[in-house]
């Protein structure tokens, strides 16, 4: 790329929109405003960002009509949600509508950062996935389908292989509940199954299965794997 | 005022115009006229509006007019009215009493009202402390660093930042439990339950508390083959939150914290002990209350009294429960948390 990464924020608080307007100069990108939803459509045809940071709740026509228009334009551009703590159903909704990820207000500028990278990487690298994923201990081949945790390989059920194989897909993204179910299950199969998978899985693959490192819970969203090193 | 606390008012205001009947009974003996006794039935009336209310007075008004006639007004033991005079008074005791229990039952209305002023007012309190002392830090480290950015030191001006980083986490902590409370108070709490494990909430809520809980050691035993708990994990991750930030305000940095978790017919107990100074034997129902906090005269702050209370609301609304003991062997307090089994049994699935 030769330009720095371009990221619309849209956000009707003035206060955040400086906010991140500084801390992306800081990170050597290049930002630009809008405040509501109208013009935000603008900027995205005019500007062509690489990202979007969208607050969910705007005047007029919201976040979620941002995001529907959006995707229904078939525009790619990745969408990150600045949401509000004990919201998450409305973070359910605008990741299931086509949000890429989403950071819970008050947020970090590192962590809104971090998901900006990971959901323009992913952005760029659909098709092309790698044939060995690495993240922390875990170091999974996935052409020959080895798992090895601090090189020790793991023996993992079929199933369980299936689930790491979407969280790596993902890798650093969040992914809800009902999206891993439909990916490994292949349909509306109960929330439980999954919560149970993914406890055999830690058991298998985090040090400390009760201090995950690796497969972190998004509570009452889903779940977000360690993004790659 | 549920159905339950309603039945129970109205019992009791039959129950003060039984008492007025066996103290006219009294009078009677002592041949005073009958004309009298209707004010004791208006006491009666009087009294029941005061303590229960409007419905409770007109209830007893009612059977007061009934007793008064069948007792007392010839012809005796009938509900018939033979002197027109007696008509006249009961007429009159009607309106009067009717008027008596609405004015009484304002008043009750008014004292009442004047409980949630006081406890309004200890609300106001708690908030104009806990929300200025931090807001304070916060000003003062920002309009410091302003000013003084070119002569202050590396290490200062990083002092500075973090007295606001911190201070605005506080700030964010309280601002959340006030909305809790609120939600809460509001009825607004609707649990969307949920099959979940309870090693994972236990993980996620101590990864949001890892600064909180930085100076203590924690220990975590969980069976792993624990049955999956019915509940609301956001909820639940919360009160998990508040009893590891109560632990971390009252035992001293360095001591450790111990959650365990056991299965127990069918409710699981989790129960989190701290190896701080206890709780005082008569506070330990108390510690539940909005706005009770333990005595906080030594270095350490005082949290905002609304933590505990989060907990349990949210439990109950979960059908869960929170109790408080201290530690059979040695100080430090105990919270017992029991959850639901969901219905649903790991070991029914197969890998």
């Amino acid at each position: 790329m030769t330009r720095p990464l371009r990221i619309l924020v849209v956000d009707d608080e003035p206060p955040i929109r400086r906010l991140l307007r500084t801390s992306f100069a800081a990170a050597g990108y290049d930002a630009i405003e809008a405040e509501d939803v109208s013009s935000a459509m603008r900027m995205l045809r005019a500007e062509e960002p690489d990202a979007v940071i969208l607050d969910l709740g705007l005047p007029k026509q919201d976040g979620f009509d941002f995001i529907r228009i959006v995707r229904e334009t078939a525009l790619t551009v990745p969408v990150v949600v600045l949401s509000s703590r004990s919201d998450e159903a409305g973070k359910v909704r605008a990741l299931d509508m086509g949000a890429d990820d989403y950071v819970t207000k008050p947020f970090g500028t590192d962590e809104l950062l971090a998901r900006i990278r990971v959901a323009v990487r992913h952005r760029l690298q659909r098709d092309g996935e790698h044939a060995q994923f690495e993240t922390g201990d875990l170091k999974v081949d996935l052409v020959r389908r080895v798992v090895a945790v601090r090189g020790a390989d793991v023996k993992l059920t079929p199933r369980e292989y299936d689930l790491l194989r979407v969280l790596i897909a993902h890798a650093g993204k969040v992914l809800t509940h009902r999206f891993i179910l439909r990916e490994v299950w292949g349909g509306d199969t109960d929330v439980q199954y999954l919560r149970i998978y993914v406890r055999t899985l830690r058991q298998k693959i985090e040090r400390d299965p009760e201090r995950p490192q690796l497969i972190l819970t998004e509570q009452g969203v889903g779940y977000r794997l360690r993004a790659p090193d | 005022m549920n159905g339950v606390n309603r039945a129970k008012a109205l019992g009791s205001s039959l129950a003060i115009v039984a008492a007025a009947l066996l103290i006219g009974f009294a009078l009677q003996r002592l041949h005073i006229h009958p004309a009298n006794f209707a004010l004791v039935f208006l006491t009666a009336v009087f009294v029941s509006a005061v303590m229960y209310g409007l419905w409770a007075a007109l209830l007893a008004c009612l059977a007061s007019l009934l007793a008064y006639n069948f007792f007392f007004l010839p012809p005796l033991y009938t509900f018939r009215i033979t002197d027109p005079s007696n008509i006249v008074t009961l007429f009159f005791f009607g309106i009067v009493a009717i008027v008596a229990s609405n004015l009484a039952a304002q008043l009750r209305k008014q004292a009442v009202t004047a409980g949630t002023e006081r406890l309004r007012s200890a609300m106001l309190t708690s908030l104009s402390h806990d929300l200025r002392t931090p807001l304070a830090s916060i000003l003062g480290a920002a309009g410091g660093l302003l000013a003084h950015r070119h002569t202050l030191s590396d290490s200062a001006q990083i002092d500075l930042i973090a007295t606001i980083q911190e201070e605005a986490e506080r700030l964010h902590r309280f601002i959340s439990n006030l909305l809790d409370m609120t939600r809460l108070e509001a009825g607004a709490i609707v649990p969307r339950l949920d099959a979940v494990d309870l090693s994972d909430m236990a993980g996620t809520a101590l990864r949001r508390a890892e600064q909180i809980l930085a100076g203590h050691q924690v220990t975590m035993e969980i069976p792993r083959d624990l049955p999956l708990l019915r509940l609301d994990p956001v909820l639940f991750e919360q009160v998990l939150f508040n009893v590891f930030d109560n632990a971390a305000k009252y035992a001293p940095e360095g001591t450790c914290i111990a959650l365990k978790a056991h299965e127990e017919g069918s409710v699981v107990s989790v129960e989190i002990s701290d190896e701080g100074g206890g709780i005082p034997a008569a506070d330990l129902e108390r510690v539940f209350d909005k706005f009770y906090r333990a005595r906080a005269g030594d270095s350490r702050r005082a949290g905002t009294g609304l933590g505990l209370a989060i907990c349990r609301g949210f439990l109950q609304a979960m059908s869960g429960a929170i109790t408080a003991r201290n530690r059979a062997g040695g100080s430090g307090a105990v919270f017992v948390i029991t959850l639901p089994i969901a219905s649903y049994h790991p070991a029914g699935i197969a890998t």
